[in-house]
């Protein structure tokens, strides 16, 4: 059989199917086995570094490669808020996901963010690859990038309802501003990550009013093509070379709302004293740490 | 007048509900004169509602086109159905109903008595007598309290069991008391006589698509993914398959080539045989697949011809689930398409969330003409629950007219002519 879109989903039927119905629990299933094996990580292994590795390539294979199913935590829980009582399964079908990431931070805080998020481990990757790009820390690299998304807005845009399918785009365009103030400099890196808390206000509000609300991670979780995710996702990837992570740290909804339950986790990270050690997300409060572990710390 | 009947494959001579047919072909029997739409009337119910509910629309799935009474029927989200002439596009009368009318309503002919038939969110089933707009029956589904909101009422549709008219509506009904929630997604059967209930069967607790019929087999998808095939006559449960994801597509029933085509939120159509339900092939379009494919045959090759929300129109041959061409519009596509001829050769009309009305020529895609419509009512449009609404036509006054219930909150009556430039608003 033809098809002109790439099937990067290896698996598309459901495998875990709830009842008669066509909705899989397996990716739920998944998520609840490397929350697990995250927390595990983050507080008792002696290396984990290399289990950190396992767990976000195990999740980027199941939820981006083999699984069809979208894991929509982002968006899913206002819209799923609205079905309760009314449409159980459809609002299972929305809320299965947020409700153990926001168990997870209550536990471990932003544990989610650090290992198991695909969009997160993507930027990892790219950001060690980017490194070689010279030039990457000027103010230049930023402004060209914000005008490459810029371009690919404008081109891009289909005709259409204001508000459809806009708001990763929107996201887009705002972090690459974020990177020409980081780049140009007089912004102090705290200031700049309190966006967040404008990001997860403003989309709490267009998700409450029932604006179908996408971002970055649409395209690889999803696998939707639509213009807006994909702008979103690029400038993602342009952004990392410069800052590690810099989407999870300024700008990311579903960070920032993990963040406000992770401020009383029962667990954190005392940061190691070492000078030499580094956090890829610059973290001076709970809400930022993402409990990779890289700066040596241990569990307290 | 039309009367219900086992149709044909090929001719109807009104457009007597959702799809044209109970099979849901989307076959017209016209020939365009010429590829250039222009608007020979526009319908606007007044002021507009301010008011925006999740899933609304401004009209219901496709409106009916009744020549021999020069009528357009065509629902509404402000609750009414409007009965409009098709010559100037004047209203003529409306009926109210208690809720939204997002279904298309569906022509039914009792003891020679035109009706036609619509499920109204209110929970009810009505029939209102096509020459004066009176209600006739009117059938309490699920009766109303505090607790109970509007209804999701698919299409209704229509076919002789038994040598009398039976109406198929499905229904998702919600009571969301502490104790004893109802949640019911369920098939009703109805005399189209009296709206007297045969039999009712729920078949999931979430939504429904409109239901199809073929050969005493009706046919209906849920939104949780189900695709059941159910004894028109006691609602037995035939066969039932699961899709890959959750889809809001109505089926279509291919009668010649004996199979039902589904599409889901995942993207892909599924071509399962018509008696056993086994999956016969599956093609993946970019994106979800909202809209009801239609039938249409070129060269002697079936073909059926979807919109996809990867923007993208696609023709599939159904008997092999090959692609045959795709045609990029500017947005998604919701709605469902209608085949006809334009100059005796197939073509398909296709409404775009770009607000364009495409004629693409069926053999190869190619785009033959187009009509924009105005902006979307509302603002705001949420994708997976907001209905979209499918252009139909018919022979009119001797001539095709087809009805487009167009996302500005009008509706466009438009005739097609010579090649010499594309129709503007």
């Amino acid at each position: 059989m033809n098809t002109e879109f790439p099937r990067w989903k290896i698996i598309e039927q459901p495998l875990l199917p709830i009842g008669s119905s066509a909705i899989d629990a397996l990716p739920v299933v998944m998520l609840f086995l490397l929350l697990g094996m995250a927390v595990y990580g983050a507080t008792r292994a002696a290396r984990p570094g290399r289990l950190r590795w396992i767990v976000r390539i195990t999740s980027f294979l199941v939820f981006v490669v083999f699984l069809h199913r979208c894991l929509c935590a982002i968006r899913g829980w206002a819209f799923g808020l609205r079905f309760i009582a009314r449409d159980d399964m459809a609002a299972f079908n929305m809320l299965c996901v947020i409700l153990p990431l926001i168990a997870s931070s209550l536990v471990a805080g932003r544990i989610f963010c650090g290992w198991i998020c695909p969009l997160g481990f993507i930027q990892d990757l790219l950001h060690r690859l980017g490194k070689r790009i010279p030039g990457r820390r000027s103010a230049a690299y930023s402004i060209v990038a914000l005008a490459v998304i810029a371009v690919l807005m404008t081109v891009t845009r289909p005709a259409g309802v204001v508000w459809e399918q806009s708001t990763a785009a929107i996201w887009g365009v705002a972090l690459s501003g974020v990177m020409v103030a980081h780049a140009i400099g007089g912004v102090p890196d705290g200031r700049l990550k309190k966006l967040r808390v404008i990001s997860v206000s403003a989309w709490t509000v267009l998700a409450v009013i029932g604006v179908f609300v996408t971002n970055p991670w649409c395209v690889m979780v999803g696998g939707e093509l639509d213009y807006s995710s994909i702008i979103g996702a690029v400038a993602v990837m342009v952004a990392v070379p410069l800052v590690p992570l810099a989407w999870c740290r300024y700008l990311c909804p579903l960070g920032a709302l993990l963040a406000l339950p992770g401020r009383r986790a029962l667990i954190a990270i005392r940061r190691s004293r070492d000078p030499q050690a580094s956090c890829p997300m610059d973290a001076k409060e709970l809400g930022s740490c993402i409990l990779c572990r890289e700066c040596g710390g241990r569990s307290c | 007048m039309a009367h219900v009947t086992e149709l044909s494959d090929v001719t109807h001579p009104t457009w007597a509900a959702f799809m044209g047919d109970p099979r849901h072909t989307g076959f017209c029997d016209l020939d365009l004169p010429g590829p250039v739409p222009r608007a020979a009337w526009r319908f606007r119910p007044g002021n507009h509602v301010w008011a925006y509910e999740h899933g609304a629309g401004p009209w219901s799935s496709s409106a009916l086109i009744l020549p021999e009474l020069r009528l357009i029927l065509v629902g509404s989200y402000d609750h009414n159905l409007y009965a409009l002439d098709s010559g100037t596009g004047r209203e003529r009368w409306r009926f109210t109903a208690g809720g939204r009318i997002d279904g298309a309503p569906v022509l039914v002919q009792v003891a020679s008595r035109p009706l036609v038939i619509l499920a109204s969110a209110d929970r009810s089933i009505h029939a209102v007598d096509v020459v004066s707009g009176e209600g006739v029956w009117s059938t309490e589904i699920r009766p109303w309290s505090f607790t109970v909101p509007p209804a999701h009422a698919g299409s209704p549709c229509a076919a002789q069991i038994d040598g009398r008219p039976v109406l198929f509506c499905t229904l998702w009904i919600n009571d969301h008391r502490a104790f004893a929630n109802v949640q019911r997604g369920e098939v009703v059967a109805l005399e189209a006589r009296d709206g007297a209930i045969l039999w009712r069967r729920q078949l999931s607790s979430m939504r429904l698509s409109s239901p199809a019929v073929d050969r005493d087999v009706v046919f209906v998808v849920g939104h949780d993914g189900q695709i059941q095939a159910l004894d028109a006559r006691c609602g037995e449960l035939i066969w039932r398959r699961r899709a890959s994801n959750p889809s809001r597509s109505s089926p279509l029933v291919c009668t010649v080539e004996r199979r039902v085509l589904v599409g889901d939120d995942y993207g892909l159509l599924t071509c399962l045989d018509t008696a056993t339900g086994a999956v016969d092939w599956a093609y993946k379009a970019g994106h979800a697949i909202h809209a009801t494919p239609c039938r249409v045959v070129v060269g002697g090759r079936t073909l059926a011809v979807f919109g996809s929300f990867d923007r993208r129109v696609h023709a599939v041959d159904v008997a092999t689930g090959e692609a045959i061409w795709t045609f990029r519009t500017g947005d998604m596509i919701r709605s469902s398409p209608l085949a006809l001829r334009q100059r005796g050769a197939p073509a398909v009309l296709v409404y775009s969330m770009d607000r364009h009305l495409y004629l693409l020529d069926a053999a190869d895609g190619k785009r033959l003409g187009e009509f924009a419509t105005g902006g979307y009512l509302w603002p705001i449009y949420t994708r997976s629950e907001s209905l979209g609404s499918s252009p139909s036509a018919a022979v009119v006054d001797g001539e095709p007219l087809v009805i487009l219930p167009g996302d500005d909150g009008v509706i466009h009556g438009l005739r097609f002519g010579g090649a010499s430039a594309l129709a503007r608003r």
